[in-house]
């Protein structure tokens, strides 16, 4: 028998079978997903191959975007400190208001911008699914959970620019330990005890469930001068899926805050926030402010509702909409004033902030579904500044990019 | 009053497909589902595997249904969307399948005892004892027609690996034939 009468064998006898019958179980199994697999509209079956690219393309425009505004401010800021040491180095003492609103301009109109990039290694140690299974059915799913633990190491190399031309560097290395689990809805799905047992599945992510993640972070930043300091930030992530297309995303998390800020005439660097300062010296002797240091702890609470575009897609669109609630404590500010050539410190703590819930946050975004997982999220967010993130994960060990930059309007 | 024909009952399911309808979804998924799962049985190792990638499938095709041009053959576009869904699920899974390998055990425990006749679903069997790389080739080029550039570009692998994937299961479904059913296969030959 050669190839050609081996194939036809094959083709004969089984090229065209048809199963008999109907599983209603294998129906059941699809059919709370297909109410949300909307067809693809028109519009989408036109660019949907294309959005990935248009993506890529919108995120480097927007990073174009974002050197320039970067570049255009420093050039502002360079006119402003020439003037403002002309100012200085004219009459000192008796300002007009042209001087004081100079001043003012430079408290409003602080920018500034980050750039951070992330290489992130993601090891994923173990993925547990365990399934209840009521006695009378076999694969009969009431509850699914899964639990994950894994561990992050990232290395990041985060730029913060701010107008001035002072530039930190943040050389930032963190160790993540990351457990979350899944928990899914009850499944109606109910076969005859006679089926055999069925491979354990992984659920899709995109079902109605609870997601929980939590992390311990440590970073490690050493700032531009030589000095480092060390940071647990712990946080919660929480997704509430109520259905493929709504979510409600709450991420609580505790953020510890050290420091300094520079300020001098030659070369000012502060944000509108230090006006609130206590113990600042008023406006029209900001000039003599040398160097503030603030050094507190956040509580950070975003609380946003997600509506993604699409669910059934690989790429799926979505809009994402709350507010962030936050809550200092301890907060501690140290400046220092020179007068007269003389440098005065001077010290003052605000004590707590109470819980404040009136900033906005907005964002769109889309993400990426690979064997029912994010593969990846590309987002822009307003909050209250703009930032753009994209993460690109790929399991069960994770080598990917995280890439952010952010541009923020004190 | 007229009979519809079967064809325009078929265009009418599709056409309220498309617009979404529940209960017309379960209609189309009811008339196909014996068609896919045939089709799908070929490229899988079990039914469990192939109900899986059936119901890939037809998310794939409900997503999809506005695609399908009206005129063409809904049977071989449906045929096609398996095909590739069977495709995928191989993609997904490849990296569980390195060590795949037939044991002779794995022969005795699917075929019966009386060799004399092979049924359909014992020839399938034995398409299903294939290691999946190689089952595929076998599918896809005996069965479905494929020419080899065409699968190396759809399983993004090189022309000479699937001619080798393809003689490779040849080879082992010869010798589980000769080692069953010698008397039955020797009429073709």
């Amino acid at each position: 028998m050669d190839e050609n009468q081996l194939d036809k064998f094959f083709r004969d006898n089984i090229g065209d079978i048809e199963e008999a019958g109907f599983d209603e179980s294998a129906w059941e199994a699809i059919a709370p997903v297909l109410p949300t697999l909307t067809p693809r509209p028109a519009w989408y079956r036109f660019w949907g191959n294309w959005l990935g690219a248009g993506g890529v393309v919108i995120l480097l425009l927007m990073l174009g975007g974002m050197g320039y505004l970067l570049w255009s401010q420093n050039q502002q800021l360079k006119e402003i400190s020439a003037k403002l040491s002309a100012v200085e180095s004219g009459i000192p003492t008796q300002k007009t208001w042209t001087d004081t609103l100079w001043c003012e301009n430079l408290v409003r109109d602080t920018l500034w911008m980050t750039l951070p990039f992330e290489a992130l290694i993601h090891s994923h140690l173990a993925e547990i699914p365990i399934s209840v299974t009521p006695e009378d059915t076999v694969t009969e799913v009431p509850f699914y959970a899964i639990i994950e633990v894994g561990s992050d190491s990232q290395t990041a190399s985060q730029i913060v620019s701010q107008i001035t031309s002072q530039t930190l560097i943040l050389a930032d290395t963190a160790t993540q330990v990351q457990a979350s689990s899944v928990v899914i809805v009850p499944s109606k799905t109910e076969s005859p005890k006679t089926d055999p047992p069925k491979k354990q599945k992984l659920p899709d992510i995109r079902l109605p469930g609870i997601r929980v993640k939590a992390y311990i972070g440590a970073q490690s930043i050493l700032i531009k001068g030589g000095e480092s300091k060390v940071f647990f930030s712990p946080s919660l992530e929480s997704e509430f899926v109520l259905n493929p297309r709504w979510s409600l995303v709450v991420q609580p998390g505790f953020s510890p805050m050290e420091y300094e800020l520079y300020v001098n005439t030659q070369q000012p660097d502060f944000p509108a926030s230090i006006q609130n300062f206590p113990g600042l010296p008023p406006l029209e002797d900001l000039y003599k402010l040398k160097e503030i240091k603030t050094k507190g702890s956040w509580i950070l609470v975003p609380v946003s509702i997600k509506y993604s575009f699409l669910p059934g897609e690989k790429i799926q669109p979505f809009v994402r909409a709350g507010v962030l609630g936050y809550k200092g404590l301890n907060q501690e500010f140290t400046y220092e004033l020179e007068e007269n050539g003389v440098e005065e410190k001077r010290f003052a703590s605000s004590g707590a902030v109470p819980w404040t819930w009136n900033s906005l946050q907005a964002a769109v975004g889309g993400q990426v579904v690979m064997r029912k997982r994010w593969l990846g999220t590309a987002e822009v967010m307003y909050s209250p500044g703009i930032s753009v993130q994209g993460v690109e994960k790929r399991r069960l060990h994770i080598v990917g990019v995280h890439l952010g930059m952010g541009y923020i309007l004190k | 009053m007229g009979k519809t024909s079967p064809e325009s009952e078929l265009k009418q399911l599709v056409d309220e497909c498309r617009k979404g309808k529940l209960d017309s979804q379960k209609e189309l998924y009811k008339q196909f589902y014996g068609y896919a799962m045939g089709v799908c049985l070929r490229y899988s190792q079990n039914r469990e595997e192939a109900k899986e990638i059936v119901n890939d499938g037809f998310l794939k095709i409900f997503a999809s249904i506005r695609d399908q041009r009206e005129g063409s053959s809904f049977k071989a576009w449906l045929r096609r969307i398996m095909i590739n869904a069977a495709i995928d699920f191989f993609r997904r899974n490849e990296k569980f399948y390195d060590q795949y390998e037939i044991s002779s055990f794995a022969i005795e425990a699917s075929v019966p005892d009386n060799h004399s006749i092979l049924s359909e679903q014992e020839i399938l069997r034995l398409v299903q004892l294939l290691p999946p790389a190689y089952r595929l080739a076998f599918n896809l080029y005996a069965i479905e027609g494929y020419k080899h550039p065409e699968i190396a570009e759809k399983l993004g692998i090189t022309v000479g690996t699937s001619k080798s994937n393809l003689a490779k299961a040849r080879n082992k479904l010869k010798e589980m034939l000769y080692a069953i059913d010698r008397d039955r296969f020797e009429k073709y030959g």
